[in-house]
């Protein structure tokens, strides 16, 4: 049977406690068995969780926690969620093969005009005014990813809020490349390697938002 | 204080419902020669290792409430558990299987160890470890939080891990590595397709460069570390924007000026016959006789 003094054990423990309240528990717990008895298994718990390596809570827990934490959520009451389900419009998956295409069509492009080692001597970066840059400006990757981010950020109260900060810290990272890589082209635009990398910077936020967007969907 | 009060309200939990051992399911299913495992687990740990006989054995660790259903289907043996009354809680898997069974297991928190089996395996975490040892297949592993680690392994290897570092050693068959955050160390690798990328870790390889194999190493930020036995006949194409490159092998036609912003230099070894590329833009790129990493500086 739980008493006025149940609810605190856990600050009891955190030593969180006032000094009258800690001595006003202890008093308690002499003479009451149950108390004693769940602090002596709450104890027993957290020495093991201590013990053990990260795990993460369990579904149930998690699933009525995790909106309480996205800080731009509402409070959300504590009852089993039904899996919303994302889904891309037709358009939309036509605007990311688009995407593809001319993603593939560069790597292509690469392939044939410096991609691989060669017999000829090596390239001089940016001394034939005559040399072409790739174009880099695509609005059917620019569609495509915008529409993945809003997809990923419709769906953010799907994902633990944790696995949310990740990918949005390594989402982070690609776009710092692709920046550097932009500013790079600026100065060199018809650098092939720059180029190149850049290219692979925007297939590889274009996967790894295809990789969120599908825990998303996934619920 | 949020940990022990989740704590709490589980203690207090069991501590109003009848005391009882942890439920445990403990099944054997017999299954044909050809079949899969399937495994769906939403958070625990699932262990698979192997045995010389057609059957799967499954122990299943879990809450009273989490029922653990084993489905024998027309294309194989389906795990995968629910809550009698809610979501389910965390299961641990120990399951042994045949060798020869190919092997899928998914999971959001999910920890994984697969051992032992000679055939195609898939793991597919959020966050998780994937442990992978002594499996000869299409292995497959791929995590956004989790760590991989492929020990031992033989046939065709594909892993991702988004945040985490990546660890291959010991293996052989082509190898295909990438990660944003995390870097990727392979060592004791015999390949004749190595292709591995990362934006922010390291890259460090140790092992063979066959004849007419193709290599590609790839990162932004990142430095590149090959270790590779002197005699290798090898063709490396070496690009760099704004980062470094140094080798105390015998290379030819690499110096400083020439690598500079992204120039693609070509050098040779031996008779040139495999194919390595090497890419960093702002990272170090270290070609080492044997050993990739030395413990003291160059």
């Amino acid at each position: 049977m739980e008493d006025l003094w149940t609810g605190r054990l856990s600050e009891y423990l955190d030593d969180e406690l006032s000094s009258d309240d800690r001595r006003g528990l202890e008093s308690h717990l002499a003479g009451c068995d149950a108390c004693r008895e769940t602090l002596a298994e709450l104890r027993g718990v957290v020495s093991r969780a201590g013990a053990l390596p990260a795990r993460p809570p369990a579904a149930d827990l998690w699933r009525g926690i995790a909106p309480r934490l996205d800080r731009r959520g509402s409070v959300t009451a504590f009852t089993p969620q039904v899996h919303r389900r994302f889904s891309f419009t037709l358009p939309q998956l036509v605007a990311a093969g688009l995407a593809l295409m001319v993603m593939s069509g560069g790597g292509v492009w690469v392939l044939n005009n410096g991609g691989r080692a060669t017999s000829l001597p090596p390239l001089a970066a940016n001394t034939d005014p005559n040399v072409v840059p790739a174009a880099i400006a695509d609005p059917h990757y620019d569609e495509a990813i915008a529409d993945l981010e809003q997809a990923l950020q419709a769906g953010r109260s799907q994902l633990d809020p944790g696995t949310i900060k990740v990918l949005e810290a390594n989402l982070a990272a690609i776009d710092a490349a692709i920046e550097q890589s932009r500013q790079a082209l600026a100065t060199d635009p018809a650098n092939v390697y720059l180029n190149s990398h850049l290219a692979d910077a925007r297939q590889r936020k274009l996967a790894l938002l295809r990789r969120a967007a599908a825990l998303v969907n996934r619920g | 204080m949020v940990l022990t009060g989740i704590v709490l309200a589980l203690t207090l939990a069991q501590s109003s419902a009848p005391r009882q051992e942890a439920p445990k399911t403990d099944e054997t299913v017999p299954v044909q020669r050809g079949s899969r495992l399937s495994i769906n687990n939403f958070a625990g740990e699932v262990v698979v290792h192997t045995w010389d006989r057609d059957s799967v054995h499954v122990v299943a660790r879990h809450q009273s409430r989490t029922r653990v259903s084993i489905r024998p289907g027309p294309s194989g043996l389906s795990i995968s558990a629910s809550g009698i009354m809610g979501p389910q809680g965390s299961v641990d898997y120990d399951i042994t299987a045949p060798s020869w069974m190919a092997v899928r297991i998914e999971g959001t928190y999910n920890f994984v160890t697969i051992d032992g089996m000679q055939a195609e395996v898939f793991a597919s975490t959020v966050r998780g470890d994937v442990i992978i040892k002594g499996v000869t297949g299409l292995i497959t592993a791929k995590s956004i939080e989790g760590e991989i680690d492929v020990d031992g392994a033989r046939g065709k290897i594909n892993v991702s891990s988004t945040n985490e570092k990546i660890k291959i050693s010991d293996a052989s068959g082509d190898i295909t590595a990438e990660s944003v955050n995390g870097g990727i160390t392979m060592t004791g690798i015999d390949s004749t397709s190595v292709e591995a990328s990362t934006v922010n870790g390291d890259i460090v390889y140790e092992g063979k460069v066959a004849n007419g194999g193709h290599y590609s190493f790839g990162t932004h930020n990142g430095n590149l570390s090959l270790g590779i036995p002197e005699n290798t006949n090898a063709t490396f194409t070496i690009r760099t924007y704004q980062g470094s490159f140094s080798t105390d092998l015998p290379l030819e036609g690499v110096t400083r000026a020439d690598l500079h912003r992204g120039r693609r230099v070509t050098t040779t070894l031996g008779s040139g016959s495999a194919d390595v590329n090497l890419e960093t833009f702002g990272g170090a790129i270290r070609l080492r006789r044997g050993t990739a990493i030395r413990p003291h500086g160059r």
